[in-house]
């Protein structure tokens, strides 16, 4: 690169500090630039990729080599919105990508730069987006349904438990009716579940300790953990805050977690629930609007299960997918959109054959309305002698 | 227990069978409309101790059914039926003087039940009434049974 000696470091330094991965190559396609997006963006070090060959770095077919070659052979630049790049670990991450030849001073072309933006964010963004549309229109089938089924089901229930009347205790058809009565029942429970993603959630707000919920939910969830084997561990950090949030609400979301952590060890194992600050780069500090930046406290459901399937995984929020042989796949669902409504982000990674963490991000209490003394803005402490026994 | 008359107002033919059957079962008589203009014509030629009125109805609203019964008959004991479970319809037939809401599906002994603790907090006020004349507005006050609300509106958050 030309220049003066003093202005060198002073681009590099501009470079450095852009959001945008940009990458500058040679006529023959070695790589002279990789600034620090591009290395973040890709996977792969400045020194692993300087001096050279881009074919080489990335593979002859990757859409930065194919379109930086062209835009050197036409000796024009080239934009495409909806463009993507494997990272060195198999990853593949949604870009928008620009090149542009480089013209010496006497117009010779000296080479060609492009410039990435990673798009994942703004994915994941549009992707939360559709669920909530997908949920919406799900809820509004689900209202029309609901008048349309429970009426005749209503009869259908009070006309079989007639029958059930008339044939007496002593009949042995009784029992035909007791069948009939809990199927029933189970389609009505399908039909309360969708009705309740279809409805808007309307959360009522308050100090909530988060230890004691958790607790709770825990000593509901013993009779079983005990008859799947599994051995139910705290690991919580003392010194959290309280939350702010609708406690009914997360005692729903961690149920489930841990219901559905209990179901993925049908052979036994251990089940922890880890509470801690947020440490997430792209959730910590997640702006929340009109309000500023607020710290997220986060919460880490843990199994050792047989983990989600990589193709299902990045849908397990999504309404009716599961991964157990009996179930509608509303339950995730529904606790995602509890936690979103919070302003926080409920999120899962698994590892096939290891288990499943879910990690729930949620907004801590406002400390300048807190200032009246409430007790459950004062740091939650585990008493062990408060702590369900077993 | 005390024989009743009961008005039960639902466009669901099979719905209105069940409940006639149910109620006269227990000795109760039972008249049906089919709509909410019929439920109110009814009411206006024979005086009910209790209806049963289905929320959401062709012609009129139940709830707009109800506020009607209340206004001209103000001693009829009401329960509002929903198939939909909103608990917003329910709150508001509670403060639209609604004894209590069923949702359907429903369990034949919560009709009977339910229909036995309306048409008995009816004959209390009734009874408070008579001796009080003087008390005004309070005879049509029943105490609705909030604790059923809620219990119904954590019981559909169970479900996975």
């Amino acid at each position: 690169m030309t220049g003066a000696p003093d202005a060198v470091p002073e681009v590099d330094r501009l470079l450095a500090s852009l959001p945008d991965a940009v990458v500058g190559v040679r006529p023959d396609l070695t790589v002279f630039l990789w600034n620090a997006a591009a290395e973040a963006l890709t996977g792969r070090s400045a020194t692993r990729a300087l001096e050279r060959h881009l074919p080489e770095c990335l593979g002859a077919e990757a859409r930065l080599t194919r379109h930086l070659g062209e835009t050197i052979r036409l000796a024009e630049g080239r934009a495409e919105a909806e463009s993507e790049i494997t990272t060195t670990d198999g990853r593949i991450v949604p870009v928008s990508m620009l090149t542009a030849p480089i013209h010496g001073p006497s117009g010779a072309l000296r080479g060609a730069v492009a410039v990435l933006r990673d798009l994942s964010r703004i994915r994941a963004l549009e992707a939360e987006v559709r669920r909530g549309e997908r949920l919406a229109a799900l809820g509004q089938m689900a209202l029309a349904l609901a008048h349309e089924i429970r009426n005749p089901l209503g009869a259908i229930r009070g006309v079989a438990q007639l029958l059930g009347d008339e044939l007496g205790g002593a009949s042995p058809f009784r029992e035909h009716v007791r069948v009939v009565l809990a199927e029933i029942d189970r389609v009505n429970r399908v039909m309360e579940a969708l009705l309740d993603l279809g409805r808007p959630l309307t959360l009522t707000f308050g100090f909530v300790n988060l230890h004691e919920l958790l607790d709770r939910v825990m000593l509901l969830a013993e009779p079983a953990a005990r008859a799947h084997e599994v051995q139910l561990v705290r690991r919580y950090d003392p010194s959290l805050p309280a939350l702010w949030a609708d406690a009914d609400r997360l005692v729903q979301v961690f149920q489930n977690l841990v219901q559905n952590g209990i179901e993925a060890m049908p052979g036994g194992g251990r089940l922890t629930l880890t509470t801690r600050l947020s440490l997430d780069t792209v959730y910590g500090g997640r702006v929340d609007l009109g309000a500023g930046p607020r710290p997220l406290v986060e919460v880490q459901v843990v199994d050792e299960g047989e983990g989600i399937p990589a193709e299902l995984l990045d849908r397990v929020f999504d309404p009716f997918v599961t991964t157990k042989p009996r179930g509608l796949g509303l339950g995730l669902a529904l606790a995602h959109r509890i936690v979103e409504e919070h302003r926080g982000a409920l999120r899962v990674a698994s590892a096939p054959g290891k288990g499943t963490t879910f990690s729930c991000h949620l907004p801590i209490a406002p400390t300048g309305s807190a200032g009246t003394g409430n007790a459950g803005s004062l740091p939650l402490r585990l008493d062990p002698s408060t702590a369900p026994a077993r | 227990m005390t024989a009743a008359r009961i008005l039960v107002a639902d466009d669901e033919p099979s719905i209105r069978w069940l409940l006639d059957r149910l109620l006269r079962q227990v000795g109760h008589s039972v008249t049906v409309a089919e709509d909410g203009g019929a439920a109110l014509a009814r009411a206006a030629a024979e005086p009910f101790d209790l209806a049963f009125v289905d929320v959401r109805m062709p012609d009129l609203d139940g709830l707009e059914v109800l506020s009607r019964l209340k206004t001209a008959s103000p001693d009829t004991a009401v329960i509002v039926m929903t198939a939909h479970g909103s608990v917003r319809s329910a709150v508001e037939a509670m403060q639209r003087g609604a004894y209590d809401y069923l949702t359907k599906p429903f369990d034949n002994d919560e009709v009977r039940l339910l229909a036995e603790r309306a048409l008995s907090a009816r004959r209390r006020n009734l009874h408070h009434a008579y001796l009080r004349p003087a008390a005004t507005c309070s005879r049509t006050k029943w105490v609705p049974r909030v604790s059923a609300l809620s219990a119904s509106a954590s019981a559909t958050w169970k479900t996975p």
